[in-house]
């Protein structure tokens, strides 16, 4: 290496492992804005897909409940005092019954994946049974 | 950086100024005032990066911030390395990231904004935090195991890099010295996390949109001890000061 380049190299890298400190910082760039970016996405990209803004938050939460344990009378407490888990009060009880769970060492849940806005076609169906139960 | 860089690196980075005239007190001077002009914008971005969402706002202000560092650097001033800088913020901003994310799932789990979203993101990435969830005592995520890798990480080593960030970016031993350790945690928890998560991925990964590959992209980019470890064992430990 000429005097020029080891002169070039930055303050604690010594000449043998430029190399290395270069990919790592070409990678630090990568990680460092995949992470902002990530962090900025995940939040609207979740909830876009799960059905908002045609369905609220509380919706999306009851939706999630029905597929969780497989049963379409769940629902999403809407709100809870502040002295709930972990400041005391009774955890959520679900409801083992329906879940589909198979038990052992390393359960198995029995729910299905949720599909592209799934959540809204199940609230569409629901309401759509609710008011001919009604008529 | 609050203390002045050692003699012996602040006097190459004067020969190698454009104007080597300036007295050395002078040439410090500046170049506090350049580094610490680049922090305000560098932590002003972090912390909005940090808080995730308003992330895309804070990406731009931390740009900024190495804009003005790099600038000064060529300039001949003497500031911290860019490596560094990135290293120190990036580690920062993946420990901020995990903390805020479990810190909620510790103690806001009940919050509606917060069960729907991580309920959601369960469905997709992990059901570890769809399965059950806020069914434990504690409420949150109900994966064997999950809850106390919460506790160990949002408690003991995420707030140590945290702080290892800080000494690190303002160049001191300790910084680099606790860099490593926490590093080095990072590995652990790595190794034990990933482990702990395939002992269960029957739980896990069933049932869900995106299994196993989809928890690898969106993770992988918290693999920065991975990234540090090397730089730091490498580096000249001399330009972090006492």
């Amino acid at each position: 290496m000429s005097k020029t380049e080891a002169k070039d190299l930055p303050l604690g890298t010594s000449a043998e492992h430029s190399r290395m400190h270069t990919v790592i910082r070409r990678v630090c760039w990568v990680l460092l804005i995949g992470l902002v970016i990530e962090g900025a996405l995940v939040t609207p990209f979740t909830l876009i897909w799960l059905g908002w803004p045609t369905l609220s938050i509380q919706e999306i939460c009851d939706g999630l409940t029905k597929v969780q344990y497989s049963d379409p009378e769940q629902t999403c407490e809407d709100s809870y005092p502040i002295n709930s888990p972990p400041f005391g009060g009774e955890p959520v009880k679900g409801n083992p019954e329906t879940s589909g769970d198979e038990w052992g060492v390393q359960p198995r849940p029995g729910y299905d994946k949720i599909g592209f806005r799934e959540l809204v076609r199940i609230q569409q169906e629901l309401d759509a049974q609710n008011s001919t139960a009604g008529k | 950086m609050k203390r002045p860089p050692t003699p012996a690196l602040a006097g190459a980075a004067i020969g190698a100024g454009p104007d080597s005239s300036v007295s050395y007190e002078d040439h410090l001077e500046e170049s506090r005032k350049a580094q610490r002009q680049a922090d305000k914008w560098l932590i002003a971005g972090t912390v909005l990066m940090g808080m995730t969402l308003p992330g895309i706002i804070g990406l731009p202000l931390f740009f900024r911030g190495l804009a003005l560092l790099r600038k000064a650097s060529r300039a001949g001033l003497t500031v911290r390395p860019m490596i560094v800088t990135l290293i120190g913020y990036m580690v920062f901003l993946d420990a901020a990231i995990n903390s805020f994310g479990w810190a909620l799932d510790l103690m806001a789990n009940h919050a509606l904004i917060y069960r729907t979203f991580m309920m959601g993101w369960g469905s997709i990435f992990d059901a570890g935090y769809f399965w059950h969830y806020n069914e434990l005592g504690l409420g949150g995520a109900s994966a064997p195991g999950e809850k106390a890798w919460e506790i160990a990480c949002v408690l003991t080593v995420f707030p140590m890099r945290m702080a290892a960030c800080i000494g690190l970016l303002q160049m001191k031993r300790w910084g680099h010295q606790w860099m490593i350790i926490t590093c080095w945690f990072g590995v652990v928890i790595w190794v034990g996390y990933v482990f702990n998560m395939t002992m269960y991925a029957d739980l896990r990964f069933s049932g869900i949109l995106l299994p196993v590959i989809g928890w690898w992209l969106f993770d992988i980019f918290y693999i920065t001890p991975f990234l540090a470890i090397p730089y730091l064992h490498t580096v000249n430990r001399e330009i972090f000061s006492d």
